[in-house]
């Protein structure tokens, strides 16, 4: 029973890591219909700029996620409206094609910067748990979860009343109705794109974090945020926090009924029925 | 019993009745004007009976055959061929290979195939276009092409959706030639038009659709006069802007 | 006469090819044989992702199930390695075709997310399953020659250009064409799409078998993280992008000179090799959107082929 709750645990607070991620990544394919495959990488490479911070400023990672957040911001912007703006509106493949190409690029420049060992951001905290009610609550996954938390609440505030915010919404439901009422739509995109990969850096940070990374570590990321995207429903302010709960518990779970490699077999395996029997997503519109 | 039999046939697209509770049948032989003001749900009638899209209720039954749950490659080969509002024509093929790959569906090979896809572009006109490639072609011609490529597959019933938009007078009196000749061959036909000249010229018959319901059914003159039609026309704003467009104010 | 001038080029360059053993050196023939790989691979890719407009991003899983399926008939049961080859390819063909069926119900996104996914799930099945190897690697009688592993990878990738050759000269490749452009008016001239798209997806997927059965009997060595790299996926797709999609000398053409510029990258080293494959990724999509041959514009009454791109949907 004691065994069970703790895997339970687990399960949630992987969750909030999984759900900030995911955040990001349902952000751009709800507004923009882009399907960032560079994303993973994005987050590896905000867990390395802690790392860095770390090394040269001495500011702790967590202290230093606003920075981090404004330099991907910064990043974020300029990446969409200079390349993926130029091929957005040819074709979903191309969208596609480009941002793998771009992960492909971060993945080696970040060998040839950091090479391809493993590294881990040590800080006094990163292995240490709180106890509560005898059960473990790992302190950076417990905080990812209160950020994913207080982020969803966040974004949909921003999304909600705050006129960029409102901008971003009306340009998801299609660029004409957007156009027609005056938005400039490269400097929206631009500015979701930012906003999502500022999102993504803070996800990276809680990632690098709790885990040990390397440049490889990329591809699994962006496969975990689709995945919770799919299971939430890509474009809802509230589906990253499901889904991240939902597959963070499933894989916890599986792992211990069915064995540590059998995660993929369910995540996977998950992704594919999903797709084919709801391709909206589990909680997302019916398709 | 007609060809086709349609059988309190709803349709919904999340919580909005787009139609509801239509029957009819058409005779073989005959030409049916399907006419109605924009939205009406004309082309959702035509995607369904066509398979394209799935009723929410009713029955459809092609020569007593339910088809209402087939795919549409079926109901396709068994007959029944179409042409889309907006036209959807294979940009990557040659306009000839557009219409032979029809023909070649319903089991037409060699020189029986080229032989018919030969006919075919002489009948629409489109012969010396044959070799252009179709992202190429203009709309009436994409229309053209529509109908050659509907009619490549030998059908017993055609649905024709809105194939006239856009002629000119002189492409038009032909247009409507055209069809008379295919009626002479037999061919059923359901035709949707905005246009009341061909309506009134083709059809052995029309039936009204206004906001998803049959609201008229009967011979062209008698229909256009009967109150409930002409209130459904009026009654929109549609009318008012292209009354001389559709013809149907000038009419009525 | 233009047929006449492409089989003439056809046949110069498979002599060219055929005279690559004996009259260069070994390094040259195993460059060869990956070339041919990424060849035939790329072809087999062409067939689902250009011909019939459905970018799969997971082809890797027939490659990569092919050589462990042939590896562990071959090892694990101790057939002859023909006979574990053939069931190897057969079982990828009808696994492809049968996953076909409800993935090709898939459009855009969905559907390029979803081969993703098949590709990982097969490894993780694959890495789970005993008979397989359970995730360990798999040794291989060392066999043959460079040239032999040459002409076998060779043969294979003319049989893939054979394939769509054969394939865009009829009206199976013509439905094909359709569905690319419009499935719902393809559907609707009685075309049974869904045969037509799952037939095209296990072509692809005993193209990419073969070139894996090929692959595990000229490495020796085989292990599922290897065979069902992504980046092997991302190989075929690019090649095929960059010659021009839809085309029989795209994936060819596209091979090869990825082939080339890897070479020479590989020379300054192994990562830098996979950066210029990203930069090429990048530069494809902004300057080269419809490949080298799809800017060929036709002749008089001509056609062009695959110049369209992938239709915007989904």
């Amino acid at each position: 029973m004691h065994l069970w709750l703790q895997v339970l645990v687990n399960g949630i607070l992987q969750g909030g890591i999984l759900g900030i991620s995911a955040l990001a990544f349902s952000l751009q394919w709800g507004v923009m219909n882009l399907i960032n495959l560079a994303h993973g990488s994005f987050q590896v490479l905000a867990a390395y700029l802690a790392v860095l911070i770390l090394q040269h400023l001495g500011l702790d990672p967590l202290l230093a996620v606003p920075l981090i957040f404004l330099v991907f911001f910064a990043w974020g912007y300029l990446v969409q409206f200079f390349l993926i703006n130029r091929v957005i509106t040819s074709n979903l493949f191309m969208t596609l094609l480009l941002t793998f190409g771009m992960d492909f690029v971060l993945a080696n420049l970040m060998i040839l910067f950091f090479t391809a060992d493993f590294k881990s951001i040590n800080t006094p905290y990163a292995n240490s748990s709180w106890q509560w009610f005898g059960l473990q609550f790992p302190i950076v996954r417990t905080l990812a979860l209160l950020f994913l938390i207080v982020l969803s609440v966040l974004l949909w505030l921003f999304l909600e009343y705050s006129r960029p915010g409102r901008a971003i919404r009306a340009t998801s439901m299609g660029m004409e109705p957007a156009r027609l009422m005056g938005l400039k739509i490269p400097h929206v995109y631009a500015l979701t794109f930012a906003l999502s990969s500022g999102l993504a850096a803070i996800g990276g940070v809680f990632f690098g974090l709790s885990n040990a990374f390397s440049p490889a570590s990329g591809g699994p990321l962006t496969v975990g945020a689709f995945v919770v995207t799919i299971l939430g429903g890509a474009g809802t302010s509230w589906g990253p926090l499901a889904g991240g709960l939902i597959l963070g518990v499933l894989d916890a779970v599986g792992s211990v009924v069915f064995g540590p490699t059998y995660v993929n077999v369910i995540t996977f395996g998950l992704l594919l029925i999903i797709l084919v029997l709801r391709p909206n997503g589990v909680l997302g519109r019916a398709g | 019993m007609g060809i086709l039999e349609v059988k309190g046939l709803g349709k919904d697209f999340g919580g909005l009745r787009v139609l509801e509770n239509i029957s009819f049948s058409l005779a073989e032989g005959t030409v049916t004007g399907l006419i109605g003001p924009n939205g009406a749900g004309k082309s959702t009638l035509v995607n369904l009976i066509a398979g394209s899209d799935r009723p929410t209720r009713g029955e459809i039954y092609f020569f007593s055959r339910p088809v209402h749950n087939l795919a549409s490659w079926r109901i396709a080969r068994l007959g029944l061929a179409r042409t889309f509002q907006i036209t959807r024509i294979f940009r990557d093929l040659t306009l000839r290979e557009n219409i032979r790959l029809a023909a070649w569906t319903i089991g037409l090979r060699g020189s029986r195939l080229e032989a018919e896809v030969d006919r075919l572009l002489d009948l629409t006109e489109l012969s010396d276009k044959a070799g252009v490639l179709c992202s190429d072609l203009t709309l009436p011609d994409q229309k053209r092409l529509q109908l050659a490529r509907a009619l490549a597959l030998q059908p017993k019933l055609l649905l024709l959706d809105e194939v006239m938009a856009g002629l000119n007078p002189v492409e038009l009196d032909k247009a409507i030639a055209l069809l008379n000749r295919l009626r002479l061959q037999g061919i059923t036909m359901l035709v949707i038009e905005h246009l009341m000249k061909v309506i009134m010229n083709i059809s052995d018959r029309v039936i009204v659709l206004h906001q998803g319901q049959l609201i008229a059914d009967g011979q062209p003159t008698e229909v256009v006069n009967m109150s409930q039609v002409q209130e459904a026309y009026l009654g929109s704003r549609y009318v008012k802007h292209k009354a001389e467009g559709t013809g149907l104010g000038g009419d009525a | 006469m233009k047929k006449k001038r492409d089989m003439l080029l056809a046949a110069g360059i498979l002599l060219i090819a055929l005279g690559i053993p004996p009259l260069t050196n070994d390094y040259i023939v195993q460059v060869g044989t990956e070339m041919a790989m990424y060849a035939a691979l790329a072809g087999g890719w062409n067939l689902i992702g250009g011909l019939t407009g459905y970018p799969s991003f997971g082809n890797v899983a027939f490659f990569g199930l092919g050589a462990m399926l042939a590896g562990a008939l071959s090892v694990n049961s101790h057939w002859p390695y023909w006979l574990a080859a053939a069931a190897a390819v057969l079982g990828t063909g009808i696994f492809a075709l049968l996953l076909g069926l409800p993935l090709l119900r898939l459009k855009g996104h969905y559907f390029s997310i979803a081969t993703l996914a098949l590709a990982q799930a097969t490894l993780a099945v694959v890495t789970n399953t005993k008979f397989l190897g359970a995730g360990m690697g798999m040794s291989l009688p060392i066999v043959g020659s460079p040239a032999v592993f040459y002409y076998a990878m060779l043969a294979i990738a003319v049989l893939s250009a054979l394939i769509t050759y054969l394939l865009i000269h009829s009206e199976y490749g013509n439905t094909l064409l359709a569905i690319k452009s419009d499935e719902v008016a393809a559907q609707a001239i009685g075309i049974n799409t869904v045969l037509a798209k799952s037939s095209a997806f296990a072509l692809s997927g005993v193209l990419g078998a073969m070139a894996g059965v090929v692959y595990a009997l000229w490495q020796s060595y085989i292990d599922p993280p290897t065979v069902f790299e992504p980046s092997i996926t991302v190989l075929m797709l690019v090649m095929t992008m960059m010659g021009g999609a839809g085309t029989v000398a795209g994936p060819v053409l596209g091979a090869v000179l990825i082939g080339i510029l890897t070479q020479l990258a590989m020379e300054v080293s192994q990562n830098a090799s996979s950066l210029v494959l990203g930069l090429g990724i990048i530069a494809v999509v902004l300057f080269l959107p419809k490949g080298i041959l799809g800017f060929r514009r036709p002749g008089k009454g001509g056609k062009r082929r695959g110049q369209s791109n992938f239709p915007l949907r989904g």
